[in-house]
């Protein structure tokens, strides 16, 4: 059963004079890892930023649940069904790993006696020891950096992960790694993983690929 | 909780930032707290002063009023209008109008003295005085709106109470000799000054007889109980200052005289009424005139009262209050304004941050709150501080800048002393008591309130407060502006 379904979604930015997206239909499951991929320009990351709530479509669906996101509170959608990795981040300099973590859990109305122990958990997860955690996001490096985003995200156990270039500054080792992690949280975790990406790499690890350039849909 | 956590933590690791606005806070706080407790004591003291002040008030006629009544009258224009015709015909006020006057909410209690001038072909006055009334005040006869007294040696005065031989009570006059009448006794009993006693050897015990000047046969006789001292003047100068020639008796007893003399209209003694109230306090004065007028107060009559010197005593506190409000205003104002700009500075600066929050699912409202917590933490510490430091300032400030303000106004007062040709030398008492100043109006031996208490109490802290709810609030505001416009995609597509 889909987790997650776009019907028809249209998108277009200047008033309609530039159609980025035109009349997508994309479904999603749980378990799974999706890459969207395409050139520059092709409206991948419109539509993660669709998909996350952070915008609306022109027309079109996009279904959680089989309900439509619009009619979902968006604070709410953001903060517990979705989890979104940026593709800069978007962490907080003035906070360390821990507490990023954590704002994100204070964030959600998630029920955890222990936040601080579950945000160790979780950048444990993604690799991440004690040390590290307590140490402000800025003195981290990129690699550090992704892995405390994703921490981030898993924090507050949502369904979907939508990742926005999520290896795209990091090394072949590092890249390996945060597939690996994607790639264990669908199948043992049983998340729903869509990553916008041009990488080929990550196209191969991925059980789904949807091409926006071609709109088509290739099944592994 | 968890936005007064992230708040704590924005500011402990944004320093530079906090201690910025910090200080500017703290500016404005001292600032406002020595403005609002110098402000605030200015008051209290002026209430307080005004509490205690005793406010008089009496009547005088408005002599331009009756010149414009008289010049305005269909009769004017007549060529058999008489002004002395038109002026006695103005209501009076006898001595009965002050008695119903004085019976008045308004009034704690009233002076009343009445005179007439008198001859006597026994006595022999003490030299050709200059005959002066106690006063300046224009003073009414029994008979019509003009005084029209019957000219006459002797100045006899009738005293309704012992409060209004203001004189003695101010240690002017001293009964040397004998005693005081008994105030309520109707048989002529009075005290006369020691030069008229002298002249005519008088002692205490002896009798006089006066006559009514418009009627020799008229007469009456007095018996003296005492004898005062003049002490004001030295014993030259009171031969000539009118107050030799006085004779002191009671209300019933002069009131008696006249009501006897009354009953021959052409030759009836004039008499003078003098009254002061006593006023309950300085804010019954409009009320009180009011009451009068209801009570059949001519229009031609004005009541004055002593507040002048009052607001004279005040002035400097006066000033020294209205300079701490305009200050505090400019203080708010500057200080609001740049609170307003860092505020905008430090959202622009702050823009991802927020974007980043909104992103991650944080309410509107929220993100909203966690800043303006930030800024009331900042605020509170700063109010804080800056009351203590307005609270230990305050005292000395307030008084430096009030003797300031009193060095001015001498400054000023002795100025126009100067060019009415008084030659006042500024802290010269003498010369302040003896200059030209009072003849034209101004009072220079004003007793000014030199010295406030600003100190800071729970009213100031709680106005210090209120001040830096306000100074949030408004700077607040821009991010409330902000946060509402932007969309996070918006800020952080700018970003990226």
């Amino acid at each position: 059963m889909s987790v997650f379904k776009i019907e028809d979604l249209c998108y277009s930015y200047d008033n309609g004079k530039k159609l980025v997206l035109d009349n997508i239909n994309y479904e999603f499951e749980k378990g799974k890892t999706y890459a969207i991929m395409g050139k520059s320009g092709t409206g991948k990351t419109t539509l993660l930023s669709l998909m996350s709530g952070l915008d609306v479509p022109k027309s079109g669906k996009i279904l959680y649940n089989d309900i439509n996101i619009s009619k979902i509170n968006e604070n709410k959608y953001r903060s517990n069904h979705v989890g979104v990795i940026f593709q800069s981040l978007n962490l907080l300099p003035h906070l360390t790993a821990l507490e990023n973590v954590e704002l994100s859990m204070d964030i959600s109305d998630i029920k955890i006696k222990n936040k601080k122990e579950h945000a160790l958990k979780m950048l444990a997860k993604v690799g991440l020891d004690e040390n590290i955690a307590n140490r402000r996001v800025l003195r981290l490096s990129g690699g550090e950096q992704q892995r405390v985003a994703i921490a981030r995200t898993l924090s507050y156990n949502p369904d979907v992960i939508l990742a926005d270039e999520p290896t795209g500054n990091l090394d072949a080792v590092n890249e390996k790694q945060v597939m690996d992690i994607f790639k264990k949280l669908a199948k043992n975790d049983n998340k729903c993983v869509i990553i916008v990406t041009h990488s080929d790499n990550i196209s191969n690890e991925v059980d789904n690929v949807y091409d926006l350039e071609n709109i088509t849909k290739s099944i592994k | 909780m968890y936005i007064i956590k992230n708040a704590f933590k924005s500011i402990t690791r944004s320093k530079t930032r906090n201690i910025l606005i910090g200080i500017i806070i703290v500016v404005v706080a001292t600032a406002s707290c020595i403005a609002l407790s110098i402000k605030n004591a200015a008051n209290e003291v002026k209430q307080s002063y005004l509490d205690s002040y005793n406010v008089t008030a009496q009547l005088s006629l408005d002599r331009g009023a009756l010149r414009n009544a008289a010049n305005t009258s269909d009769t004017a224009a007549t060529a058999t209008f008489d002004p002395k015709e038109f002026m006695s015909n103005v209501q009076n006020v006898s001595a009965e109008n002050i008695m119903t006057y004085g019976v008045s909410e308004y009034v704690k209690s009233y002076l009343l003295s009445i005179q007439t001038n008198m001859n006597s072909t026994t006595l022999t006055k003490v030299s050709d005085t200059i005959v002066t009334t106690n006063n300046d005040r224009p003073r009414m006869d029994d008979r019509g709106g003009v005084s029209n007294v019957s000219s006459g040696d002797f100045k006899v005065i009738g005293y309704k109470s012992l409060d209004s031989m203001t004189q003695f009570i101010d240690s002017v006059y001293k009964v040397t000799t004998g005693s005081m009448f008994d105030i309520d006794s109707n048989n002529n009993l009075c005290v006369i000054s020691v030069e008229l006693a002298e002249k005519n050897s008088l002692t205490v015990g002896s009798t006089f007889v006066l006559n009514n000047p418009n009627a020799a046969t008229e007469v009456y006789t007095f018996t003296v109980t005492g004898i005062y001292e003049d002490t004001s003047t030295d014993s030259e100068f009171s031969m000539f200052s009118g107050s030799a020639n006085q004779i002191l008796t009671t209300y019933t007893s002069l009131n008696n005289i006249v009501t006897t003399s009354n009953t021959v209209e052409d030759t009836k003694l004039s008499i003078q009424t003098d009254a002061t109230f006593n006023l309950v306090n300085a804010n019954v004065v409009d009320v009180f005139t009011a009451e009068l007028k209801t009570k059949g107060l001519s229009d031609y009559y004005t009541v004055n009262t002593n507040l002048e010197s009052f607001n004279q005593s005040i002035a400097p506190l006066e000033n020294l209050s209205s300079f701490a409000t305009t200050f505090l205003i400019i203080v708010l104002l500057i200080g609001g304004s740049i609170l307003v700009i860092l505020n905008m500075l430090n959202i622009r600066e702050r823009k991802y941050e927020i974007g980043v929050l909104r992103a991650i699912g944080m309410k509107k409202h929220l993100v909203l709150s966690q800043f303006v917590i930030e800024l009331l933490m900042v605020t509170s510490i700063s109010i804080i501080l800056g009351g203590v430091i307005g609270s230990v300032s305050s005292v000395p400030i307030a008084n430096y800048m009030l003797q300031s303000e009193i060095s001015t106004q001498e400054t000023t007062q002795s100025e126009v002393s100067k060019n009415f040709g008084g030659g006042q030398i500024p802290g010269d008492p003498t010369q302040r008591k003896n200059s030209m100043m009072s003849a034209f109006g101004a009072n220079s031996d004003v007793d000014y309130v030199d010295k406030i208490n600003a100190v800071v109490d729970v009213k100031i802290l709680l106005q210090l407060g209120l001040i830096g709810l306000i100074l949030t609030i408004i700077s607040s505001s821009i991010s409330m502006i902000f946060i509402s416009r932007y969309t996070p995609l918006k800020i952080l597509s700018n970003r990226t």
